[in-house]
């Protein structure tokens, strides 16, 4: 085996969870706060979280009030993501890493390629051609087993064999088990609120989309009749979200 | 070309080194060359349950680190002659177990044309437990049926998948085979265990071998002799089956019902 260096720089695309903030009063965001941490339960007690405040806008509570009221809610904060002009100033005493991202424009469907039946059909591997094309989905065959994690970066996953208990499966694009699916399934981990995740058994101990998670009780599980369910967000009036189960 | 086994479970307790040493008996009882490894350095108990702990001189860290030939270490079992122990050292650290070292002991008994070489591994996912499974052709999953032992057994597989030289260079992966033990259809039946399809479905595969709950396991790892050669015994039996279903002969699946209670019994309401 090759002599492994002590100290190696790797990529990575942890799964972290974000606490967003919208505008809040300032009187009210301890409370929210605090509401918002307790329905979380334990999921957050053990995980490391950013603090999203890319949806905020200038009034109501300032960046350095929301990290205290964070803080003192119990949460574990790793950084914070400011979207622009979004008052790094107001920050510099909290101590935290701060990455500017602009917020992720939902995915809007792709547009079809023009049509070249001439030259698709000549030289299919044309790389210009294969450049407009979406990525292929990452495709598993074997049992994913528990402690092992997939990722599908950029594109969607699909499992063609069951997953157990422990497991986890991330996509940046939608998830496809054919399969028992057992363990925890992240789709849209980029931020893409289209995604889904579909299984032929869906019996998952936690399913999330575009950061928005839920655990699944064995009374979810009953009503969904241990058969195919789809996972995907739903959107109300007031831009809330909220993740819907169907049986399919 | 000789064949690297490891028994292994992730969980402790569930019955690999029982597996093992029967296993091993039953591929030397049909005249296949076998020697057995013990990976639990420190622990060692093979030799007991072989029977063979009063004629261990050297042992396996003595091979690795060179202080004895592997001929030497090498004990010839007394119940079969095909088959040969290397026990684990008892006294020394497990961080003796070296992947150099481990790859050369295992190329020897090749070269000594060996051809099935099982290594029993201990409990747990460190080194020894990765050492054990690091240059295998197969591997037995060990496992009881409830739902710990199972989700041990998963995740040792993610890591035979993952960790072992196949995985890393590529090549045809591990094949696995699946071993319940301790199986008691009865409770299966109640609902008090899971049954053997329901773990057979939650790992994914195929069962090689399902061993019934008895006491003879214990009496027999007292006496220094492999379950497998309690003559008529149920587990006996089991393991019999197990190792001719490995060999490639078809058997259907025994004691997956709970006895029927003898006629008398049935008659008289005894």
């Amino acid at each position: 085996m090759k002599p492994r260096r002590a100290v190696e720089i790797k990529g990575s695309a942890l799964p972290v969870l974000r606490v967003v903030v919208r505008d809040c009063e300032p009187e009210s965001l301890g409370d929210e706060m605090t509401a918002a941490v307790g329905s979380a339960g334990p999921l957050l007690a053990d995980a490391l979280a950013v603090l999203d405040l890319r949806e905020r806008t200038v009034d109501g509570a300032r960046p350095s009030m929301i990290v205290t009221a964070a803080r003192n809610a119990g949460v574990r904060l790793a950084a914070v993501l400011l979207g622009e002009g979004g008052m790094r100033a107001d920050l510099a005493e909290a101590d935290l890493p701060i990455i500017e991202s602009p917020l992720v424009a939902e995915r809007s469907v792709p547009e079809a390629p023009e049509a070249h039946p001439t030259t698709a059909s000549e030289d299919p591997a044309n790389p210009a051609s294969a450049g407009t094309s979406p990525p292929a989905p990452l495709c598993v065959t074997q049992p994913v087993r528990s402690g092992q994690r997939l990722y599908a970066q950029g594109r969607d996953l699909l499992v063609l064999a069951p997953t157990s208990r422990g497991a986890e499966l991330i996509a940046d694009g939608s998830i496809y088990a054919f399969g028992l699916l057992r363990g925890r399934a992240l789709a849209g981990a980029s931020g893409d609120k289209t995604a889904r995740i579909l299984a032929t058994r869906l019996d998952a101990e936690l399913v999330a989309v575009a950061g928005v998670y839920r655990t699944l009780e064995a009374s979810d599980i009953a009503e969904l009749g241990g058969g195919a369910a789809s996972v995907a967000l739903a959107f109300d009036e007031e831009g809330g979200e909220r993740l819907v189960l169907r049986p399919v | 070309m000789a064949k690297v086994i490891v028994v292994t479970s992730g969980k402790g307790g569930v019955g690999k080194t029982t597996t093992s040493a029967s296993f091993a008996t039953g591929l030397a009882n049909r005249g296949k060359k076998t020697a057995v490894i013990d990976f639990d350095i420190g622990l060692r108990n093979l030799d007991l349950i072989l029977g063979c702990e009063r004629r261990v001189v050297y042992d396996f860290v003595n091979v690795i680190q060179g202080d004895a030939k592997l001929s030497q270490a090498l004990v010839r079992d007394k119940h079969s002659e095909n088959l040969s122990i290397l026990a684990a050292s008892q006294t020394k650290d497990k961080e003796a177990l070296k992947e150099e070292g481990v790859k050369q002991v295992l190329e020897d008994l090749k070269g000594m044309d060996f051809e099935y070489i099982i290594c029993d591994s201990p409990a747990g996912i460190e080194t020894g437990a990765l050492m054990a499974l690091r240059f295998a052709d197969e591997a037995l999953i060990v496992t009881n049926p409830e739902v710990s032992a199972v989700r041990d057994a998963d995740r040792m597989l993610g890591i035979i998948e993952a960790k072992s030289l196949r995985a890393e260079n590529g090549a045809e992966r591990v094949k696995e085979h699946l071993v319940i033990t301790r199986y008691a259809p009865k409770r299966a039946d109640k609902g008090e265990m899971l049954s053997h399809t329901d773990v057979a479905e939650l790992l994914s595969l195929p069962i090689l071998g399902l061993i019934p709950e008895s006491e003879q396991v214990l009496d027999c790892s007292n006496r220094g002799t492999p379950v497998i050669l309690a003559n008529g015994s149920p587990v006996a039996l089991a393991f019999d089956d197990m190792v001719a279903r490995y060999l490639g002969e078809e058997r259907p699946l025994r004691f997956t019902e709970p006895e029927s209670a003898p006629f008398w019994k049935r008659l008289f309401g005894g």
